[in-house]
């Protein structure tokens, strides 16, 4: 698993052109976060990816007009932690719901 | 007080557009209203593809930024082929196009289609627009985009409302890109001496990149002064004088056999301006085998895409290229006249054109030699688009256009009348199929309202000629639904566009020379101040060689029809 840092100008469309660069390689996302930071925006992605993807990955997220700069590196134990918990690619709404939650519903 | 209407065309003017391709519709109607007196000329085809396409023809063929027209749902989406193929090609391209009004955005509307999300992987950058005071921000934006860079497309996408209100207008924006880390290693070239030195075989590559960038004639002094083998991509074409020793033609699947040998053979590749797409490379794995590649290059995602570069040199191929020439006039070379002449020499020289494919080869050669110098040929795509790249021998930078990347059939057509408008007194040779003329063969309409002396020739096979070819070869002659041979009159059709039509047979390239009535024929042709047809009968089973076969490696190509 590779952690991704990249810093985006917040514009139309860009955080989804960043991820239309996963997408497009048929590559599961267990853990997207996007979150203003400082004067702009940054996702962080982890993806199961090959050292030849993420060098292409780089370069596609690179060219995109509004991406400033991404880092990679090792991912942190709570990404690993969530990507745990969803053993499958698109877990059931129910999953993460508490268990009152669960009550309300029944 | 403006209608968004009236800005946006301001802002076209500004962009210093003053001709644009479209089709209009609902959506998209208060511009073509606001049309008339705005300086800008519209050009009406009969599909929005085929507008698309001659906004990029255009594009191609002067390196300033196409403009295609379009009005919301099936306008739109009928652009979505050309924008994917001005992305592949790095062709600027700005498309405009209607959208229904902002507070009917998202609720499944008559001729609601979510074009920013459906071109969102096929643009270099889109917007709808969502405010007619962002407008030419956003148009200035849109330009810049296109044109800067690796050049590509860009859509903007308007809700009918913004065409209609009214607003304060005071003048065009300027748009001033926030910046990006700079990649250009400026020390590259002390890198690339060495490297350079060590090596026994080296050649050179060269790409579309190299003709964007304006760098052509510092290019041929850097090819002058290393005098290595060189060749190019189909987009490279006329970027080397053919005339040139140590020029051998084009590489890859159609490539010429000097080319691909010597580039399976070389352990220095310097690559300019290629992407190294699987059609130039063969089988991945055995690209190349020996080489260290340096790879010239403005896009960093351009890179690495085939195996990794021991040297990429990223950056604007007008500013890299003098300044590796400016090194390379410092150094003294080693002597790579032993390489020359093996790579160069007359064994591997191109074969007289032989068997199936030996009339139509023929009737390129007698119809290219007789266009005057920088005429330009628009290529379709298929056998015939290769048959016409192996036989391209101008030096013209800008003379041999076709969708290389996509390989989009029904482009030819179209995207000669962009290439005519914008060189009134160019001569523009159309070289199409039988399948693909039929895709756009609607054009024939735009091209005589407007008079446009385009010669159209359609080398017609009665086939879809390149799947035949694939299936002959790879699909034990298994030829599942590539046969045309109820084609339609073409003559006939081109006659009903008023466009006047002639058949040649094939036999008529049996002579050699050709007879002076064939040669009349040809230069009446070409002469015509008329927009005309020329259907040349090709042999239901020509191919086209060499050919190297997918997934093999460049050595191993197909030379005739028993390899």
């Amino acid at each position: 698993m590779h952690v991704f840092h990249i810093r985006y100008r917040n514009t139309q469309g860009t955080l989804m052109r960043i991820l239309n660069a996963a997408s497009r390689r048929g590559l599961d996302m267990p853990y997207v976060q996007a979150e203003p930071a400082e004067h702009m925006h940054k996702v962080t992605l982890l993806l199961n990816v090959n050292t030849k993807q993420v060098g292409q990955l780089c370069r596609d997220w690179h060219a995109i007009v509004d991406v400033m700069d991404l880092h990679a590196g090792a991912p942190l134990k709570e990404m690993m932690h969530t990507h745990g918990a969803w053993q499958a690619p698109h877990p059931p709404a129910s999953v993460n719901l508490t268990e009152a939650a669960r009550s309300a519903m029944a | 007080m403006l209608k968004g209407a009236d800005i946006v065309l301001r802002c076209l003017r500004a962009e210093g557009v003053d001709l644009v391709f479209g089709y209009p519709g609902g959506a998209i109607m208060p511009l073509y209203d606001a049309l008339n007196g705005s300086g800008v000329r519209h050009i009406l085809t009969r599909h929005e593809q085929g507008a698309v396409f001659a906004a990029e023809g255009y594009a191609r063929s002067t390196g300033r930024v196409g403009v295609a027209i379009a009005t919301s749902g099936p306008g739109a989406t009928n652009l979505v082929t050309g924008i994917a193929d001005a992305k592949m090609d790095s062709v600027p391209l700005v498309c405009i196009t209607g959208q229904v009004r902002s507070a009917l955005i998202g609720s499944d509307a008559f001729q609601e289609t979510d074009v920013f999300g459906l071109t969102l992987s096929l643009t270099k950058w889109s917007r709808l627009v969502q405010s007619i005071e962002e407008i030419p921000e956003v148009i200035a934006q849109a330009f810049y985009w296109a044109r800067s860079g690796r050049p590509g497309p860009v859509v903007l996408d308007i809700p009918v409302d913004l065409l209609k209100v009214l607003t304060e207008f005071r003048e065009p924006a300027r748009f001033v890109a926030h910046p990006k880390t700079a990649h250009v290693a400026s020390y590259f070239c002390e890198a690339l001496i060495p490297l350079l030195k060590k090596s026994n075989k080296p050649v050179a590559l060269i790409g579309a990149g190299a003709k964007l960038s304006g760098a052509i004639p510092e290019l041929r002094k850097v090819l002058d002064d290393l005098n290595i083998p060189c060749f190019v991509t189909v987009h490279g074409l006329g970027a080397v004088s053919a005339e040139v020793p140590y020029y051998l033609g084009m590489v890859g699947m159609h490539g010429t056999r000097a080319a691909n040998m010597a580039l399976h053979e070389t352990d220095l590749l310097l690559v300019f301006g290629a992407r190294l797409d699987d059609r130039v490379t063969g089988d991945p794995a055995r690209f190349a085998p020996d080489a260290r590649i340096v790879h010239f290059e403005i896009d960093p995602a351009q890179l690495d895409r085939v195996r990794p570069c021991e040297l990429p040199v990223i950056g604007n191929l007008a500013e890299t290229i003098p300044a590796f020439h400016a090194a390379i006039s410092e150094t003294t070379l080693p002597d790579w006249s032993a390489w020359r002449e093996l790579a160069c020499g007359a064994e591997r020289a191109e074969l007289d054109p032989r068997g199936l494919s030996q009339p139509t080869i023929r009737f390129l050669d007698e119809l290219f030699s007789r266009l005057p110098v920088d005429s330009i040929i628009v290529a379709d795509v298929g056998q015939h688009q290769m048959w016409a790249a192996q036989r391209y021998r101008s030096s013209s930078p800008r003379g041999f256009i076709t969708s290389g990347g996509l390989g989009a059939m029904g482009f030819a057509l179209p995207a000669a009348i962009g290439v005519q408008l914008a060189k009134p007194e160019t001569t523009v040779l159309c070289v199409s199929g039988d399948g693909g003329i039929q895709m756009n063969i609607q054009e024939f309409a735009t091209i005589r309202r407007l008079g446009l002396p385009i010669k159209i020739v359609i080398v017609d096979n009665k086939y879809l000629g390149m799947v035949r070819q694939w299936q002959q070869l790879f699909y034990s002659r298994n030829y599942a639904e590539t046969d045309l041979s109820d084609n339609p009159d073409f003559v006939e059709i081109a006659k009903a566009y008023r466009i006047h039509a002639q058949r040649l047979e094939e036999t008529a390239m049996r002579e050699y020379p050709v007879t002076s009535d064939t040669a009349n024929t040809l230069e009446a042709f070409l002469r015509s101040p008329e927009p005309g047809l020329l259907v040349f009968d090709c042999h239901p089973e020509a191919n086209v060689f060499p050919m190297v076969p997918s997934g093999a490696a460049l050595s191993e190509m197909l030379l005739e029809e028993d390899s």
